[in-house]
């Protein structure tokens, strides 16, 4: 077998060798592998951008039973090498984890923070951020 | 000027400090909102306060919820920019 470079470089992005087998759980992205023992078992045969990725996403459910989603929302992930984290810039909210169910989770309960805290405020308290907030959250959710 | 790293519990200790917003316990983290002249005009999520070091992947959302630039973070965090002169920052930025 050739040997396959550990770092490889493309378009000026840096690229880490994983193998096939231990990109398959997401738990496992960004931890480092045997390269070595990977070449020998032939499972080698993947490359990770380094930057983070940027992947889109869905949110069905807020996990609460008295608020709940209109619509299905549309976030990003971005992972990093053992961080994931779960994005809708429109409210600027961040989730965060391990992993994308940890960081999806963590995202639903800024949802509802952010909810509880701005709903109980009058109008006239809200700057011109937070009455945007306001309202996108008024169209997007119902209690 | 990048956002340099810090401990979570020093964020979270200058921006409790410094600025005195409205603390609000969340379920999984505490938010910040900070109000002008009794007017809410952002919110921070707070990291806990354990050691962990947070990179600037992430602590540039924090930097961005506070609407500041990265050199006016590490300002902050750093200490050469106080609440004052936060508030007098946040308030050109809202008119």
């Amino acid at each position: 077998m050739d040997k396959i470079p550990v770092n490889k470089v493309v378009n000026s992005g840096i690229y880490r060798l994983y193998s096939g087998q231990a990109f398959e759980g997401s738990d496992s992205i960004g931890k480092r592998y045997n390269i070595g023992e990977a070449l020998k078992s032939g499972t080698v045969n993947m490359y990770v951008q380094m930057h983070p990725n940027a992947v889109p996403g869905k949110m069905y459910d807020l996990g609460a039973d008295d608020i709940k989603l209109k619509e299905p929302l549309d976030i990003i992930y971005k992972i990093y090498p053992g961080e994931v984290l779960a994005l809708f810039p429109e409210l600027e909210l961040v989730g965060e984890g391990d992993t994308e169910m940890q960081a999806l989770e963590d995202l639903k309960c800024e949802f509802l923070d952010l909810y509880e805290y701005i709903s109980n405020l009058s109008e006239d308290k809200l700057g011109k951020g937070p009455k945007a907030w306001k309202d996108i959250l008024q169209r997007i959710l119902q209690s | 000027m990048k956002i340099k790293d810090y401990p979570e519990s020093t964020i979270r200790e200058k921006i409790l400090n410094k600025l005195d917003p409205d603390l609000h316990k969340g379920r999984k983290h505490d938010k910040a909102y900070v109000y002008v002249d009794d007017t809410l005009v952002t919110k921070v999520k707070l990291p806990n306060a354990h050691s962990r070091v947070m990179k600037a992947n992430k602590s540039q959302y924090i930097c961005t919820s506070l609407r500041l630039n990265p050199n006016e973070f590490n300002e902050l965090i750093n200490c050469p920019l106080r609440g004052p002169e936060y508030y007098e920052l946040l308030r050109e930025r809202n008119k």
